[in-house]
């Protein structure tokens, strides 16, 4: 046999296998219904707090004049994140502030 | 049509947004500088509000008032487009990789990524899974010549340290003080089914059939991919991974290949 | 003129699963369109849930009406998708713009109420009309500037809006309530001016003081519903009585509980100038 037939064979295995073990439990993975609201709810539920944010994005909030937050390169001046405590192989992360 | 003779108040707005506010001169002969301040610091805050939810694996990482400094900076550089912006800031990773102050934490710009991967999931279209037995039918000639079209949700990525695992870590635990990032490769497939959005690592194997997949190769010429970046790879138990997670949509054979959707 | 005349909430993500068990008489709810243009996913199955027990209502915050170029065709085409799904019982969008030049400014901006502006505008809501196959609610923007070159007023602009579409007005009180503050007019005298079989809709809204130290208001949504914004809501009530009423909050969101007891306040306003008591308190 070639190369070819052989991984052809054994992706045939492979699929038969998969297809064995999913017998047992053939349950088909649908669409997003309103009754699978337990996968939904996880996004906020007690998941909530690891996850990604849920928000709905922008409504109609409007923001003030003070500066916070909007000024260009405000972040040279915030504190380093707790990435200060990751590991990497070049030693520990760090967010050095660079001063302008 | 045309409304020749009218002075552009729209062009005049946008030009003291941007910090001419004496454009606004025929509409605005008093001081208005509170007024603008508030549209300006609005219209920053609404994008950057959008950065802050769809990164907030990054947002924990770094925190999130570096976050929203590092993400003004680039809402300056790259504004929203369009109304709805459940899209806006897809290349946030890619930015965020080459942004000077983020120099010394290589791997942010791979967390930004897997975040990106599960928005993306989240938002995507809808689809069943395939089913294995749906595909034991086939003769291994067909199967070979068939191609396995990725779930819509399904994203991958690829890394040379462990920033999956990192990202999992904080996801899973919500705590990473003391993670060790490891100089070795990792590969992850973000796909939903359902309402739940999930990381699996995979293997390069893995990484490179499904890669291939996503290219539209054959599910032979996956394999083989997959065996020329893992040679010891498991095919059986690489399908049995995809067909569990919900990584394929749909079997496509070579014959209905010609017909468009 | 509106069967729905009872209190609804903004719809948030992290309030979905208490919107959806919510056994309260009359509650609606509504959704900003843009945050559900996505293909699939959670965000558009929990609505569909929640629409199979709930009216709904879509307020647009992007098409820019107001803009000096035309409203994005994708993004009508989009809207009108949203609408022909979801069957909301109201549509509205506001009296500003936000797009130009390939830029979104997600912010609703104001413009000089001109003559010109009112042709532009009344054509843009023409098209959103006849894309829709409905009427929709145009809405007052909170304003900042005290902008010079209007033609109108902006109750008369709004008027004349209607007349030229045949579109409603969506009243939102506490915009009405901070432009007043912010360019210096009485929030009675506009609240009164208002045509009230124009008005289809009501929000109502908390603002907060600037955090800059200007002396302007900031519609923050950020708040519960100002002690006078209240008051303003009643008195347009006992003029023109109950219309759908919404409370909205976009910002520092309370739980499900504390917005709900705000929207049973509302409700209970519009029972109170429904029954004849409610009548006699003021008569």
């Amino acid at each position: 046999m070639s190369t070819k037939s052989l991984i052809a064979a054994s992706l045939i295995s492979a699929f038969a296998m998969a297809g064995a073990a999913q017998a047992a439990d053939d349950m088909m993975k649908k669409p997003v219904t309103a009754a699978q609201m337990k996968g939904m709810e996880k996004c906020y539920g007690v998941a909530k707090a690891h996850e990604n944010d849920c928000k709905a994005g922008p409504g109609t909030t409007c923001a003030g004049t003070s500066k916070t937050d909007y000024q260009g390169s405000a972040w040279s001046l915030v504190k380093k994140g707790t990435c200060a405590s990751i590991k990497t192989p070049d030693g520990m992360g760090s967010l050095t502030p660079k001063s302008a | 049509m045309p409304e020749a003779s009218t002075p552009d108040f729209h062009g005049a707005f946008c030009s003291a947004l941007a910090g001419r506010p004496e454009s606004l001169g025929p509409w605005l002969p008093a001081a208005g500088g509170d007024g603008l301040s508030v549209y300006r610091n609005t219209i920053l805050k609404g994008a950057i509000d959008v950065l802050a939810a769809a990164y907030g694996t990054v947002a924990r990482v770094v925190g999130e008032d570096w976050l929203r400094a590092a993400a003004a900076d680039y809402v300056r550089e790259r504004p929203p487009t369009r109304p709805s912006m459940l899209d806006y800031g897809a290349d946030f990773p890619e930015w965020l990789a080459a942004f000077p102050p983020a120099r010394d934490t290589p791997y942010l710009g791979g967390v930004a990524l897997l975040d990106r991967l599960w928005n993306r999931a989240y938002f995507a279209a809808d689809a069943e899974a395939i089913t294995a037995s749906a595909v034991t039918r086939l003769s291994p000639d067909e199967l070979g010549a068939t191609t396995a079209r990725l779930n819509p949700s399904a994203g991958l990525a690829a890394f040379d340290q462990t920033i999956a695992s990192l990202w999992l870590a904080q996801r899973r635990e919500g705590d990473f003080r003391g993670f060790e990032l490891q100089a070795q490769p990792e590969y992850a497939l973000v796909v939903r089914v359902g309402g739940d959005v999930e990381l699996h690592r995979l293997g390069p194997g893995g990484y490179g059939f499904l890669r291939a997949c996503e290219a539209g190769e054959t599910l032979l010429r996956a394999a083989e991919r997959a065996l020329d970046a893992e040679p010891q790879a498991d095919l059986e138990a690489l399908v049995a991974l995809c067909i569990q997670v919900g990584a394929f949509s749909a079997l496509v054979s070579a014959s209905d290949q010609g017909s468009p959707e | 003129m509106n069967p729905q005349a009872t209190a609804g909430l903004g719809l948030k993500p992290q309030h979905y699963p208490e919107a959806l068990a919510s056994e309260a008489a009359g509650l609606w709810v509504e959704a900003h369109p843009e945050n559900y243009m996505c293909a699939g996913g959670p965000r558009l199955a929990w609505l569909e849930a929640i629409r199979e027990r709930r009216p709904i209502s879509l307020h647009g915050v992007g098409l820019s009406l107001a803009s000096d170029e035309d409203p994005d065709p994708s993004h009508l085409a989009a809207l009108g998708r949203l609408a022909d799904r979801f069957q909301p019982f109201l549509v509205s969008e506001h009296l500003a713009w936000s797009q130009r030049g390939g830029v979104y400014r997600p912010d609703l901006l104001p413009f000089p109420r001109t003559r010109a502006a009112l042709d532009r505008i009344a054509a843009n809501v023409g098209r959103m009309q006849d894309a829709l196959g409905r009427q929709v609610l145009i809405e007052n923007p909170a304003l900042y500037l005290p902008l010079e070159g209007h033609d109108f007023g902006e109750v008369d602009f709004l008027r004349e809006l209607t007349r030229r579409t045949g579109c409603g007005l969506l009243l939102d009180v506490n915009n009405v309530y901070v432009s007043a503050n912010n360019l210096g007019f009485s929030a009675e005298s506009y609240i009164d001016s208002v045509p009230g079989a124009l008005v289809g809709e009501v929000h109502l809204a908390g603002h907060a003081p600037d955090d800059g130290g200007s002396s302007l208001l900031i519609d923050t949504h950020g708040r519960p519903v100002a002690p006078a914004v209240w008051a303003l809501y009643e008195r347009l009530l006992r003029r023109i009585g109950p219309r759908p009423t919404l409370i909205e909050r976009d910002d520092d969101i309370p739980g499900f509980a504390d917005l709900m007891s705000e929207r049973d306040r509302a409700d209970r306003l519009m029972a109170d100038v429904r029954s004849p008591k409610g009548q006699t308190v003021h008569a």
